[in-house]
């Protein structure tokens, strides 16, 4: 044993490699450890080790990481602590074939396509990368994996099939899966399930539609000003479009900044009218689209400079200003209060030296006078003009330019912007695991706590070098093991709320509980409206769908496009419990109890419909013994299913 | 480290969730805890103050209020006598003027919002909305922040009508429970079988419930169960049938008046008689751009027996004095009438109105000129406003809660000045 570790030591294998087959077994590092400590008083010095590992280098390095405090020796204490938390780190690398986890990804060796979902994928993928994502999810292993050995923090095992494909349904395409997927999904035998699954899903066209839900409410958000621009949602299947065919998020960000012409004929101007600020006027206002701009598109919450310099970072208001430049000369047509009680169609176009009425009834007047070509004037601070500039303070040359928006579009999404590819790939990083590398994930200055700095500027780089392709970076960061870890904590991780060990819980969004419920109960109505023909499924805005959103959708929701934490009060938990639209077990208790006789199989058919996985022995019995109580069984198993469905593992993507 | 818990779900609500014992219970049973003591002695009543805002939505004309002035030509109501001397409102409110010893007028707003939504946001919150990228609490929602009880089966802040002004960063534990039609009640609060049939069902969730957050030990899931606990507790309590004000003699509900606004200033009383912290009941189609006096009118007959008839209620019932009811709407309405018989949008002055809540009452603080076009005396600004309701309500404006970003942020912005003439 001990000339293995020893050789495998010199072959010159990662560290965690070294502690990992150190610590292969915990008897044994006890054994080991006795053997290092030559004199025998309970602890290893750095002499020690370096005479065990003849190499001074190595040891120095593996010394430091055990030796927590810092005082120049290793107790066995510590020593068992490093190696199980590397162990459980490392556990996960060695299962794969792939025993040397790459930093970089290399170009993937062409392997045909073998699914038809796969082909299809390919077919209509605008730019199906080269890259190789496995490689990439190695390095992010690798990273996550590194940080959770500095903390001595074990990672949870790997989640079963069961959580894997809710789990990815639910992020991939914003429901549960179907209890046919479901079972499918767990009966295949073959090693690379998982990442076909990945690919499957992201040729299915729900998830497009997914991700254009939680991009048009991050776009548009009506309020009292810009609500009557926005009656109709016509950005939304845009956007499904443009996620099904994985245009690059530089391509769809610069049809959004640069958008003209009317709503209906050039959705992406949906972002322009959501900057209308006031109904009577309905023109786009730059301070309002700045704020959107930089929050959805740089990670940067702009606004708060506004009126002033931020207290706490080195944004100045001229920063806000000077973005806000670029949008001073933005305009429409159609998109006042009156226009639309006239069922107008409202126009966004950019034109210099058009002025707009900006002030309101009753309030001071503004008596700024208009700013030149390429300037902003800072409402009520008279003669307080700025140029436009990009954030950093480099100001492009407007001379012989008609429009400015496209100038800073080319700049933000160009592939040495320092905001662009870091704030998308932030987003989507949240969108998986709950929260951002960087935390707050729209407000990501030096001073926001970013956990894994070397791990987002990986990503950020691999993004822009697929020419941000975002099913690339999916495939990358689900592929990985971190994404695939269980979410149940063990003692030792229970208290990780950052680093990763475990999948954290987010609660479902209300589209996902309102597709999940549909789903599960056998909505036929929502099965038609999400395989509407010709169209995005998801797109319609009106009826049940809008009606459920709004009264179970979280405030904080769009912003962030995540929630994690429980979002529901009273209200929405009365409608979970006794709203017989939104409970009615009948149509999937009937089926199951048509098509299955044996109480094991309807109790177990019950469970994988709801939480997409098989009941244990004691879920069984307890089941069989309720349902026992009942003289009418669909009654009973009716009962059963309520209960599922208002459990917290239902509610939860875990 | 603990960054998640400073979300919605604050790690301060989370405690206070978790010292409602869920975390410690035995394994059966913990939905039913509350609904348990909900059907027990009922707890003894809040110390606190309690408030019922009446939020007129558009902005009410103060010169067809409560600011008449008989020297402007394009002014469409006649005062009358108050049973304080020397103040006088429109005709329309003559149960109202019997009532001005208890109440207290505010005719020196100027709050220079003067669109609907961003001045309903400043009116609610004392913040200008889009601005910082921060939600702000509404009124409600601070209220049931400082001075609501977490142990309660009935919820700290109720808003009766078409829309509510939430809990924003203050999270979800204060957002309010909506209730569309006052005669309604609450939706969803009656379960579509029986109570027997419930219980049974819920004690199954109970058991599967315990399972996934023994393995999980996650807040969220400690969250969902305080919840569910909550809700049930509410469809178990008695306390619920304050919801329903069919009970009520047909002379009470003769007098708020048959409508919905009047039906929502008795579901008001309640549900402040039953402990609940805030109360926000609408009426809306102020917005009088057109036709300004029949519709000023119109409405103006469905506030005055309302209004009155909830102010001799709490008072009768002993509950005037801690229970603020504040009056008002987003603005006031332009001193002039255009050419299409309405007035259109004023922030700059208009009229709130304070009654009950231990106030200095029966007095106008402040004053417009003679056309109610300006403030010349006692002007409040909307956080002025914002720091005399919490004032009133006893809660310290001055504290600073956090945004989820961590941004401290008072509860009330810098530079107010409660108007000390309440007080």
């Amino acid at each position: 044993m001990r000339d293995f570790w020893k050789k495998t030591l010199f072959a010159g294998l990662c560290l965690a490699s070294v502690a990992l087959v150190w610590a292969a077994d915990e008897g044994g590092v006890i054994q080991r450890f006795e053997k290092a400590d030559k004199n025998g008083d309970g602890k290893i010095t750095l002499a020690e080790l370096t005479a065990l590992t003849e190499n001074a280098k190595r040891a120095q390095k593996l010394f430091d990481r055990f030796d927590k405090d810092g005082n120049g020796s290793v107790t066995k204490a510590e020593l068992k602590a490093g190696a199980q938390a590397m162990m459980a780190a490392k556990a996960e690398t060695m299962k794969k074939p792939d025993k040397n986890p790459a930093v970089k990804p290399e170009p993937e060796k062409s392997e045909p396509s073998k699914t038809d979902a796969i082909k299809s994928a390919a077919a209509t993928d605008q730019r199906h990368s080269t890259r190789n994502p496995i490689a990439a999810a190695a390095a992010i292993d690798h990273e996550i994996n590194l940080e959770l050995t500095k903390a001595m923090v074990p990672a949870s095992p790997v989640a079963s099939d069961s959580e894997f494909i809710r789990r990815l349904s639910l992020d991939l395409r914003g429901r549960i899966p179907s209890v046919s997927e479901t079972q499918a999904f767990l009966k295949d035998t073959g090693s690379d399930k998982r990442r076909k699954l990945i690919d499957e899903y992201l040729a299915d066209e729900e998830y497009g539609e997914h991700f254009a839900i939680i991009w048009y409410h991050r776009i548009a958000k009506p309020d009292d000003d810009n609500m009557r621009a926005l009656v109709k949602n016509e950005l939304q299947p845009w956007l499904a479009d443009g996620f099904n065919q994985n245009r690059g998020w530089d391509g769809i960000v610069k049809d959004i900044l640069t958008a003209t012409g009317d709503r209906e004929h050039s959705p992406a101007t949906t972002f322009w009218l959501s900057a209308v600020n006031d109904a009577k006027l309905g023109q786009p206002d730059p301070a309002k689209a700045t704020a959107a701009a930089s929050r959805l598109f740089m990670g940067v919450r702009l606004e708060c400079c506004q009126c002033h310099n931020h207290p706490f970072t080195e944004l100045k208001q001229t920063d806000f200003w000077g973005t806000a430049a670029f949008f001073a000369q933005t305009h429409a047509k159609g998109a006042t209060q009156k226009a639309a009680k006239a069922n107008a169609t409202p126009d966004v176009f950019e034109q210099a030296g058009v002025g707009g009425k900006r002030k309101k009834k009753g309030e001071t007047a503004d008596k700024t006078p208009p700013a030149p070509f390429g300037s902003v004037a800072i409402p009520f601070e008279e003669g307080k003009t700025v140029h436009a500039t990009f954030l950093g303070g480099k100001e492009p040359d407007v001379k012989g330019q008609s429009t400015l928006r496209p100038i800073f579009a080319e700049w933000l999404t160009a592939s040495t912007n320092p905001y662009f590819a870091r704030a998308a790939v932030n987003k989507l990083w949240a969108n998986f695991f709950g929260r951002g590398i960087v935390d707050p994930i729209d407000d990501m200055q030096a001073d926001s706590p970013n956990t894994h700095p070397r791990l987002l500027s990986f990503l950020a780089d691999e993004f822009a070098a697929s020419k941000y392709d975002q099913k690339h970076l999916i495939r990358c960061i689900c592929n990985s093991h971190v994404y695939q870890r269980s979410s149940q904590p063990t003692p030792e991780n229970k208290s990780d709320d950052v680093l990763y060990s475990k999948m954290p819980l987010k609660i479902m969004t209300a589209d996902m509980l309102y597709d999940s419920l549909a789903t599960a109960l056998g909505h036929q109505v929502a099965e038609a409206e999400r395989r509407g023909k010709g169209m995005a499924g998801k797109k319609q805005q009106g009826g049940p769908r809008q009606e459920f959103r709004k009264f179970f959708h979280a405030e904080s929701d769009d912003d962030a496009g995540i929630v994690a934490d429980y979002s529901h009060g009273v209200p929405q938990v009365l409608r979970l419990m006794n709203a017989k639209q939104i409970n009615d077990t009948s149509t999937t208790v009937a089926n199951l109890m048509q098509t299955e006789t044996k109480p094991d199989k309807i109790i177990a058919g019950l469970y994988a419909t709801v939480l997409s996985r098989e009941p244990t022995p004691a879920e069984i019995t307890q089941a069989k013994k309720f349902i026992a109580t009942d003289k009418d069984a669909a009654n009973a198993y009716g009962d059963l299913m309520w209960a599922l469905l208002n459990t917290s593992e239902f509610l939860f993507n875990h | 480290m603990f960054s998640k818990f400073d979300n919605s779900l604050s790690r301060r609500d989370w405690l206070k969730l978790s010292s409602l014992g869920a975390l410690s219970l035995p394994v059966s049973g913990w939905l039913n805890v509350l609904a348990a003591r909900a059907a027990g002695p009922s707890q003894p009543k809040a110390k606190h103050k309690s408030c019922i805002l009446l939020f007129m939505e558009g902005g009410p004309s103060h010169i067809d209020t409560f600011d008449p002035k008989p020297g402007n030509s394009s002014s469409e109501i006649k005062p009358i006598s108050t049973a304080v001397p020397g103040m006088q409102i429109s005709e329309h409110f003559p149960k109202l003027a019997m009532k001005m010893k208890d109440m207290a007028l505010l005719r020196g707003m100027s709050t220079g919002e003067g669109s609907h939504g961003r001045a309903r946001y400043y009116m609610h919150t004392g913040y200008r909305g889009g601005v910082g990228g921060v939600i702000h609490p509404s009124m409600g929602a601070v209220a049931s922040n400082f001075l609501g009880r977490e142990t309660d089966e009935l919820p700290n802040f109720v808003s009766i009508g078409d829309r509510s002004y939430g809990a924003g960063y203050a999270g979800p534990l204060h957002a309010p429970v909506e209730v569309a039609r006052a005669a309604a009640g609450i939706e969803n609060l009656h379960v579509p079988d029986t109570m027997p049939a419930f219980d049974k069902r819920t004690r199954l969730l109970d058991q599967m419930e315990k399972a996934f957050v023994d393995r999980m030990q996650i807040p969220s899931l400690e969250a969902h169960r305080a919840t569910y606990q909550r809700a049930s507790a509410l469809m178990h309590s008695p306390k619920s049938k304050a919801f329903d004000i069919s009970n009520e003699p047909d002379a009470l509900r003769e007098a708020y008046g048959r409508n919905a606004f009047g039906e929502g200033c008795l579901l008001a009383r309640r549900l402040v008689e039953q402990g609940v912290t805030f109360v926000e009941v609408q009426l809306g189609k102020w917005d009088t751009h057109t036709n300004n006096a029949k519709r000023v009118q119109a409405l103006s007959e469905q506030v005055d027996p309302a209004m009155s008839t909830l102010l001799t209620d709490l008072k009768q019932r002993g509950m005037l004095d801690s229970t603020l009811v504040i009056w008002m709407g987003e603005f006031g309405r332009t001193p002039k009438v255009g050419k299409q018989g309405g007035r259109d949008h004023y922030p700059k002055a208009w009229t709130s109105v304070m009654a009950g809540g231990g106030l200095k009452l029966g007095q106008a603080v402040g004053r417009t000129d003679k056309e109610g076009g300006t403030v010349e005396e006692g002007k409040v600004t909307a956080v002025d406003f914002m720091a005399t309701v919490c004032k009133a309500l006893g809660i310290d404006y001055t504290k600073e809660l956090h945004t989820p970003a961590g941004r401290p942020m008072r509860v009330v912005d810098k530079g107010e000045k409660p108007v000390a003439e309440l007080f």
